[in-house]
């Protein structure tokens, strides 16, 4: 297979030019209508060090460009977990959200909108949320983690099950706590679950994009191990890969890649699941290419769809979680349809 | 003589758009209806989705639901003023129109009278029209100080409201509802809780509400009078069996506006009925 694959095939030069050019459409779509050319000069005067101060250069420079920015972070590390996932599980129906990580994080970012009328004024900080749901989503991972590590190993089966157990109890006691909300934590609620990525300014986005990049590498590291273990845990492990440690690393990486999205932006489903697979659909199932192309499309896909939501109804906005899941839960269902045919 | 035309004609468009009034985007309905009982509408270039328009000014844009703008959106109207309830946010969108040069000013959300006066006073500072704002907001003055009478009967209400179909909630203490319930004169039927919940058969039977309160909206999505009287429950209460239900138009009940006196006064009189 090696001889015959050009030296740079089509992933390495096609799709980072079409990331560029998708971020370049995402900056221009949006309710206040900036034409090309001002864009450019926009962007020049802002490359120059001399940024304008009229409305256009503080839509483009300090809106639209950190919504771009955190929407190829999240997009990209979104992607990624569910690289993860779908090579831990060997499955590739798989997605982060099977460990419980997005209704661990739900639920805290639930419990601390409630009680934040009661907590010192520390704890309602603009971090507090996003520093809440981190924690919330790493614990419940941990906790499904746990459970299913019997004496250094981890059994697939029963972390599915585990997570599916988390899962139903973090949105029971969601429930519960809707329940005893008033209306305006009712809303707060609401809004946070579906999802933005206007809540990122700069600062937070230079913060994620040191934390993400670790992860991404080290994803990129596992490439071959994730390959072998396609082909099930023994073969993988008498072709020397350490398994245990791989899984381990393949959980860790995609629950803090994952858990940094979320706590900022909110649930964004359906990322993790189809970009991964629409990769694997173009580029075949190796990881050497599923890894960066995943991490491409990842970023080119999010930042294209919230230039959707900032058009579709403006000057009104819908919430990126609804278009990312209306956009991909058809296309879960046509996977699951055609996995039917081929059984 | 061209040239002096084009001169001419040119001074008089930069003073046309320098006398330009500020552009307004009105966040909140009750906010867009100050505006309108003061004639301050001219300068509106946006609204958000709750707020109600004359027809000739039907077409204006809407900046979405008000607790959930997007600032771009908002800028994208190119306003000098965002004018608004302290309920109008997500608090990130006020704090990045501000870094965008645009004055927001966000007036009392309460609701109360005097929270209708004040919001009315300082609605009319923003637009240049403090004495209209004054004499706009005086019968709700008068009336904060001088409230009716308890009703003899002071009928149990019970305020329900519904966004869509099923799931109704019923109003306990401390919403709009509730206060217009109390300044009209009659007895809130659930005192148990503050804000809404979601209605259950057995407390609505044990509030025992002798008269219904819904507004046109509510009562549409609860799929008209029929729907309200077919709730799990209903028959038995005193209001079910009387058929007794009032329906007011939804911001005309709850706005805590201009009209709010007058809102007292037609509750008032059509409990009594």
């Amino acid at each position: 297979m090696r001889a015959i694959e050009p030296r740079f095939p089509l992933w390495t030069w096609g799709l980072p030019l079409l990331l560029v050019v998708s971020w370049g459409m995402s900056l221009s779509l949006g309710a206040f209508k900036i034409p090309p050319l001002e864009m450019v000069r926009i962007l020049w005067e802002a490359f120059r060090g001399q940024p304008g101060d009229d409305v256009a250069s503080s839509v483009l420079l300090s809106l639209r460009l950190s919504r771009v920015g955190f929407g190829a972070l999240a997009g990209a590390g979104l992607a990624l977990g569910g690289v993860c996932m779908q090579a831990l599980f060997r499955n590739p129906l798989a997605d982060p959200g099977l460990m419980g990580l997005s209704s661990g994080a739900a639920l805290a970012a639930a419990a601390l909108t409630i009680s934040a009328g009661s907590l010192p004024e520390v704890m309602v900080h603009p971090l507090a949320i996003p520093a809440t749901a981190f924690l919330g989503g790493l614990f419940t991972t941990g906790l499904v983690y746990r459970v299913s590590n019997r004496g250094g190993r981890i059994r697939v089966e029963s972390m599915l099950l585990m997570g599916i157990a988390v899962n139903a109890l973090c949105g029971a006691l969601i429930g519960v706590l809707l329940l005893v909300a008033d209306d305006a934590q009712l809303r707060n609620i609401t809004f946070w679950s579906f999802g933005s990525l206007g809540r990122v300014g700069g600062t937070a986005m230079a913060g994620l994009g040191v934390a993400l990049l670790p992860a991404f590498v080290l994803v990129w590291m596992l490439r071959h191990p994730m390959n072998l273990l396609l082909s099930g845990e023994a073969d993988a492990a008498s072709l020397g890969v350490h398994v245990e440690r791989t899984k381990a690393l393949l959980v860790g990486c995609s629950c803090w890649m994952v858990s940094l999205v979320v706590a900022w932006s909110g649930l964004i489903g359906f990322v993790g699941l189809v970009i991964p697979h629409i990769t694997r659909l173009i580029f075949g199932p190796s990881h050497r290419t599923l890894v960066p192309a995943s991490l491409m499309l990842g970023a080119m896909f999010l930042p294209l769809a919230d230039g959707l939501c900032r058009t579709v109804i403006a000057p009104a906005e819908l919430p990126i979680g609804m278009v990312t899941a209306l956009m991909g839960t058809p296309f879960f269902i046509y996977l699951l349809i055609r996995r039917g045919v081929r059984a | 003589m061209v040239k002096i035309k084009i001169v001419l004609i040119t001074i008089l468009l930069f003073a046309g758009i320098s006398y330009a009034e500020t552009r307004v985007v009105s966040l909140g309905s009750v906010v867009t209806e100050t505006l309108q009982a003061l004639d301050a509408t001219d300068s509106l270039v946006a609204v958000d989705a709750s707020s109600e328009l004359s027809d000739e000014q039907s077409s204006l844009p809407r900046v979405g639901y008000y607790r959930m703008v997007s600032t771009e959106g908002v800028l994208s109207t190119r306003p000098d003023l965002v004018l608004g309830t302290e309920d109008a946010g997500p608090p990130h969108v006020i704090k990045q129109l501000r870094q965008a040069g645009v004055d927001v000013e966000l007036v009392t959300a309460e609701k109360s009278l005097e929270g209708a006066v004040t919001r009315i006073v300082d609605i009319g500072k923003k637009v240049g029209k403090q004495e209209q704002a004054l004499a706009l907001a005086q019968p709700l003055k008068e009336r904060a100080e001088n409230p009716v009478e308890v009703l003899p009967s002071a009928p149990k209400v019970l305020f329900l409201y519904a966004r869509g179909a099923g799931a109704p909630m019923v109003s306990g203490t401390k919403t709009g509802a509730a206060e217009m319930i109390r300044l009209a004169g009659a007895e809130n039927s659930v005192a148990g809780f503050e804000g809404y919940r979601p209605l259950t058969a057995e407390s609505l039977v044990a509030s025992k509400p002798e008269v219904i309160l819904v507004t046109t909206n509510g009562l549409e999505a609860m799929g008209g009078k029929d729907g309200v009287w077919s709730l799990p429950g209903m028959s038995h209460t005193p209001a079910g069996k009387e058929k007794k239900i009032v329906v007011m138009e939804d911001t005309f009940l709850l706005n805590f506006g201009p009209r709010t006196v007058d809102a007292v006064d037609q509750l008032r009189s059509r409990l009594t009925e």
